[in-house]
């Protein structure tokens, strides 16, 4: 697929990204990797009138350790990230997720920041033009309902980011810079919980690092998909645990991540908490996988998690 | 269409691409022209036939859909013990 017709310009520093922006009116979308970004200009589903491109931005592709944090600029990528020493020793499930994230190539391309603020995504939506416009538009085009769910004045698309998942079982919080200056927010905080327009983040806003506290954790992530690489989640699961408790987040269900907090590590409190998100959960055919199934499987890859986090370095 | 691009209609890659064992059978196959025997679809629609025979036999259920993803033999046997209870 061809695509469409834009301005491009290179930003150099985040101010001169966000005066670029205001210059085009609301009317330009950024550019951090464009692994996402791309494949949805190409089917038509983002039509900006330019595109400001990040990467030529130093500062955004910073790994620091700062009072007791990690601090990641987002313009990192996902391959550099998994490589850093810090995050193999310190955050195992974020190593994990990163691993687990498409494939290596595409790792090297995709950005950190770029793999939180990524679309969600629908079996109905995730198509050409031509395809949309015979079957229909869904509310998240702009159309009257869900295609998916029928009369549903509602968007049940997915979020489909491995790593947002570990990080938020890692307590992380995320920096963001706009027209109106920075502002600093827990990253649970960025999702709005709407599918047709998943993040909370205000037009011309780039989110420019991800703070993790520097805890040694156990962990593991444990994705369900139909093949081994370049596939997005169909559920994914993160579990990070110190020795008395934990955080676990399920996410690619739904326009929303969904976090936990795992009280004590006995067995009984586990079980409960795989019931909980089960019955959380909120599955609807809109993914290569039937919804009863991935239902199911969140209470058995939350055990599978928990059960491999505590059994890692011990 | 539901699987118009390459995205969605899962192709396995090599990662998913099990362990191959490759054994000579050397003798000729009196059908084939000079002797040559036949090496493609054969392999390929017995190999899945002895795979769902043995999935059939170990569950006691016959499948009537390919491929056994995980969800459907886990479909299948949840089908099977509620049909016994």
């Amino acid at each position: 697929m061809i695509l469409p017709r834009f301005d491009y310009k290179k930003a150099e520093d985040i101010a001169s990204a966000i005066a670029l922006y205001e210059g085009f009116k609301g009317q330009a979308r950024y550019l951090a990797g464009g692994t996402d970004l791309i494949p949805l200009l190409k089917l038509r589903l983002a039509t900006p009138a330019a595109i400001i491109d990040l990467k030529g931005i130093e500062q955004l592709k910073t790994i620091t350790r700062e009072g007791g944090r990690l601090i990641v600029g987002a313009g990192v990528t996902l391959f550099e990230l998994k490589n850093h020493a810090v995050v193999k020793e310190y955050f195992p499930a974020l190593y994990e997720s990163l691993d687990a994230t498409s494939c290596e190539t595409l790792q090297m391309r995709g950005t950190i920041g770029g793999n939180l603020l990524q679309n969600t995504r629908c079996l109905l939506y995730n198509k050409s033009l031509d395809w949309r416009k015979a079957r229909g538009f869904c509310y998240k085009m702009g159309g009257e309902s869900c295609n998916v769910v029928p009369k549903a004045k509602a968007c049940f698309s997915n979020y489909c980011s491995d790593n947002a998942l570990s990080l938020l079982s890692l307590s992380a919080g995320v920096k963001i810079a706009g027209p109106k200056g920075e502002r600093k927010i827990k990253l649970e905080k960025i999702f709005s919980g709407d599918g047709k327009n998943p993040f909370t983040l205000k037009p011309g806003e780039i989110l420019t690092e991800i703070h993790i506290p520097l805890k040694r954790l156990r962990g593991a992530y444990e994705k369900l998909r139909v093949r081994n690489s370049i596939d997005y989640p169909l559920l994914g699961v993160a579990v990070s645990v110190n020795n008395k408790k934990g955080k676990v987040c399920v996410g690619g269900i739904g326009p929303t991540p969904l976090a936990y907090d795992l009280e004590d590590l006995e067995g009984a409190s586990v079980k409960e908490l795989a019931q909980k998100a089960r019955q959380e959960a909120k599955s609807v055919s809109n993914t290569t996988l039937s919804p009863a199934y991935r239902k199911k499987m969140v209470d058995v890859l939350t055990q599978r998690a928990i059960k491999r986090a505590l059994k890692e370095g011990k | 269409m539901l699987n118009p691009d390459l995205l969605e209609y899962k192709v396995p890659l090599a990662c998913d691409m099990p362990d191959i064992e490759t054994i000579i059978v050397s003798s000729i196959d009196p059908e084939g022209p000079f002797g040559a025997k036949e090496g493609g679809l054969t392999i390929r629609m017995n190999a899945y036939s002895a795979i769902a025979c043995a999935v059939a036999n170990a569950t006691g259920t016959v499948f009537t859909e390919l491929p056994l993803t995980p969800d459907r033999v886990l479909n299948i046997l949840e089908r099977k013990k509620g049909a016994k209870k």
